[in-house]
């Protein structure tokens, strides 16, 4: 009796929450990580629980389900059995607001219209010239995005879609009005070899476990498909519209000629064969480019994001849970995932927003300088930001914590209702 | 031990929540759909608005009398005053996965012609019911359209043109001016339909009244609450009238031209126009949009308020023949074979599929969509039910103003 809602400390056994939340029938445990990172228990249960944490967010793992929490965020789970394994862990820190580090890209000779990187911390900035022609010029920075070199393609295009399989840095021309046949790679980021695709088109490239994709978001449902920098055709179910990699998958968002109805969301391991998923909740502009709407994957879940809502999906595309209206205050212009936390950043000096289920979304005090992002890419522990003109409107580079946690974390788990159909 | 803030409802025990959202006032009923996709029971309001909470990997579908209430995960709907006992369906959502494959069904008797099909709970019980027209077997399937059992028509093999669900009622209606209705979607009672038409062809329900209208070249309809007792009513013109909805408090009838009526009460009937003179069979309700596709043609329409209407365009020409929506999505199908087909999910952009020997009709229920034929077959493409939920039904607060 008189406990407070999450009681201290988490095991001993008289430490229940006085207020559950709605529709809970009982506690079946609760507590706090005030010095320990995380608590190990083991719990039974015959339904649904449900999961709360408050102050800081929190991973609960249960049995062989994981949930990741917002603080004041009731989540309910599937159903759980008897003796289940369970820990509640502490997350690592946010980035604080100085970590937000803007480069100097004066030097930069290119307008980016592509970003990507690797894990050692090398990213290639691509696009076309700062005269909006073709430029056989790109940029690239080996440490984290901190400084940047001017590199020199073996051809002169609009480079303007790029990705990371693994193992190569895939980037493609084509992108603007201009159909062509030309792409690069390279292992190290800094130097490339021209190869050519079977066909022209305005081409955008996803890249991933080794594997590569070649898709055209206009016209064409003829792509291509490589773990080498040899390539196959491949004839898409419909004109793919953007696709991006995650969880061992690649996955394809499409509309239907042109039309603005919701998206038609496929999956494939390798872009070899396509597997119709569901639909998700949003629709994008017939002229909508790769990266559009904005998408990773993380702590299980997919996350896109469209003007200043979101919507996950646990079962790789098939059903989508969309977040509650105006869970943005400003439409997002890149979306990553790393080390936990998705971020969203806005393209108009809005505050960075973060969130680890893709759906609860918070404001943090980080802002970025760069008026105009329109490349985002996480890699390294790092996030990197370029502007369109980089050379008139810059950077930034962001590196998150990867070590660490934040506590205290306030947890309860609690029963649902005890009548089970 | 936790403290209960709000009190236990008095024949609560233990299977009740101790949480309650602000403002419940007593628990009336909570659980878990894990196993099952629904549960059917009946509760008893006091008069107070009810407070419908779900959570889990989806929302739920709350079904209280003839009133449907949706309650996405995590939060709570308010219903209106309920009084009395009600009967009460919670039912899991359903994925939304593109119909592209469908899975053929062998309907009772030898290659009838299968005109229309409705859905409705019976109890616990999903009814998928069809009628034929030019016979007096009819057959129901309690297993979303994969297997179906035969029962009997009224009369002697009458053509039965329409049926659908409403309130607890199946209701019929047929060419030869007569009519039939079943509270078990088995067994069928024989209706006297008004003289007004002998030409029934169109039934639909919505707000409490089921609307009939004639194919006859006529103004004739008529409305019911029942199914067994009707009462006249005009249409603006002397028309041939297929179908009529219901959807943001009005009934909208379609017919064979331009024209179409409306009305907000199911009693009395006003013109409308539509922007394009096309041949409308079916017009369905979904997503705050009326929707019905042009006969022959690849014209659609939709319209929120069934008044003014705009147009689309369908991916294929088609005899258009029905139109259902469920599971967030809207399917048509068309008759005399045309296995092309349309699903949306807005009823604007629609994407075609095949399917075999096509449909007279297509409706949808309990997660399955089914399509009925005149070659004596049927198809169902079946969701899966996001399992699992759990919600609570709360009497509202007992105070009132």
């Amino acid at each position: 009796m008189g406990q407070s809602t999450f009681p201290i400390p988490s095991s001993g056994g008289t430490s229940t929450s006085t207020v559950l939340p709605v529709n809970a029938s009982s506690v079946l445990v609760d507590g706090s990580l005030t010095s320990a990172s995380s608590f190990s228990t083991t719990l039974s249960s015959s339904g649904i629980a449900y999961l709360q944490t408050q102050t800081n967010p929190a991973k609960i793992a249960i049995g062989s389900s994981t949930y990741y929490t917002m603080p004041g965020v009731v989540y309910a789970t599937g159903v759980i059995g008897s003796s289940q394994s369970t820990t509640i862990s502490a997350l690592t820190p946010l980035p604080s607001p100085s970590s937000f580090v803007t480069v100097d890209t004066s030097a930069f000779v290119i307008n980016t219209y592509a970003l990507t990187g690797n894990s050692s911390g090398t990213f290639v900035a691509s696009g076309l010239s700062t005269g909006y022609g073709a430029t056989n010029n790109f940029q690239y920075s080996t440490n984290n995005g901190l400084t940047w070199t001017t590199g020199t393609f073996p051809n002169s295009n609009s480079w303007n879609s790029s990705a990371h399989s693994g193992t190569y840095f895939f980037i493609v021309a084509g992108g603007g009005n201009t159909a062509t046949n030309y792409y690069v790679y390279s292992t190290n980021g800094t130097s490339f070899g021209l190869l050519t695709l079977p066909t022209s088109a305005q081409w955008y490239v996803t890249a991933g476990n080794g594997n590569v994709i070649f898709y055209a978001s206009v016209g064409t449902t003829t792509g291509y498909y490589s773990s080498t920098t040899s390539v196959t055709s491949v004839t898409f179910p419909q004109v793919f519209n953007s696709i991006y990699y995650g969880n061992s998958l690649f996955m394809a968002f499409s509309y239907n000629s042109s039309t603005s109805g919701n998206l038609t969301v496929y999956t494939s391991p390798t872009g070899a064969t396509w597997t119709a998923k569901g639909v998700a909740p949003f629709s994008i502009s017939p002229n909508g480019v790769a990266g559009n709407p904005y998408c990773a994957y993380g702590n299980g879940v997919w996350c896109i994001s469209s003007g200043v809502t979101s919507a996950t999906s646990a079962n790789n595309g098939t059903t989508w849970t969309v977040s509650k209206s105006n869970a943005l205050t400003a439409s997002g212009g890149g979306i990553a995932f790393i080390n936990n936390f998705f971020y969203i950043l806005s393209p108009s000096q809005f505050p960075i927003y973060y969130c680890n289920d893709g759906l609860n979304w918070v404001s943090t005090n980080i802002q970025a300088s760069t008026s105009s992002i329109t490349c985002v890419y996480a890699a390294n522990n790092t996030i990197v930001t370029l502007a369109y003109s980089p050379s008139t409107t810059g950077g930034q580079t962001i590196a998150i914590p990867s070590t660490g946690s934040v506590l205290p974390v306030n947890y309860g788990i609690y029963a649902g209702p005890t009548t089970i159909y | 031990m936790g403290i209960t803030v709000f009190p236990a409802a008095a024949s609560g025990g233990s299977s009740y929540s101790t949480q309650p959202p602000a403002t419940a006032s007593s628990v009336l009923q909570d659980g878990q759909l894990v196993s099952s996709s629904l549960h059917a029971s009946n509760i008893a309001g006091t008069g107070a608005p009810w407070l419908l909470y779900a959570n889990g990997s989806s929302g739920a579908t709350f079904t209280i009398g003839a009133n449907t209430y949706s309650v996405p995960a995590g939060a709570t709907v308010g219903t209106n005053a309920l009084t009395g006992s009600q009967s009460v369906i919670v039912s899991a959502n359903y994925t939304n996965l593109p119909p592209i494959t469908w899975t053929a069904a062998t309907m009772p008797g030898s290659t009838l012609n299968w005109f229309s099909v409705a859905s409705g709970f019976i109890g616990s019980t999903n009814y998928f019911v069809a009628v034929v027209n030019g016979s007096s077997t009819g057959a129901y399937s309690t297993n979303n359209g994969a297997t179906w059992t035969s029962s009997t028509m009224p009369g002697s093999n009458l053509a039965w043109q329409g049926v659908t669900y409403g309130n607890g009622y199946f209701v019929a209606v047929a060419g030869n001016g007569t009519g039939a209705y079943s509270t078990d979607g088995i067994t069928w009672t024989a209706s006297t339909m008004l003289s007004n038409s002998t030409s029934w062809r169109g039934v639909g329900y919505g707000n409490g009244y089921f609307i009939a209208v004639n194919n006859g070249s006529s103004t004739a309809a008529a409305y019911s609450t029942n199914g067994s007792t009707w009462t006249s009513s005009t249409l603006p013109s002397a028309n041939n009238w297929y179908s009529v909805a219901y959807g943001n408090g009005i009934y909208i009838a379609v017919t064979s031209v331009s024209s179409g009526a409306y009305s907000t009460n199911g009693t009395t009937w006003t013109a409308m126009t539509f922007p394009n003179s096309n041949f409308r069979i079916s017009i369905v309700f979904g997503k705050n949009n009326f929707v019905s596709l042009g006969y022959t043609t690849s014209v659609s329409n939709y319209s929120s308020n069934g008044i003014y209407w705009n147009t689309g365009t369908l991916p294929a020409t088609g005899s258009w023949y029905s139109v259902t929506y469920g599971s967030g999505m809207f399917v048509a199908v068309q008759s005399a074979g045309g296995t092309t087909s349309l699903y949306s999910y807005d009823g604007i952009t629609w994407t075609s599929f095949n399917l075999s020997y096509g449909g007279s009709a297509v409706t949808y229920g309990n997660g399955s969509f089914v399509a009925v034929n005149g070659s004596g077959s049927s198809n169902y493409f079946a969701q899966t039910a996001l399992t699992p939920v759990a919600y609570g039904i709360y009497n509202g607060a007992t105070t009132t103003h």
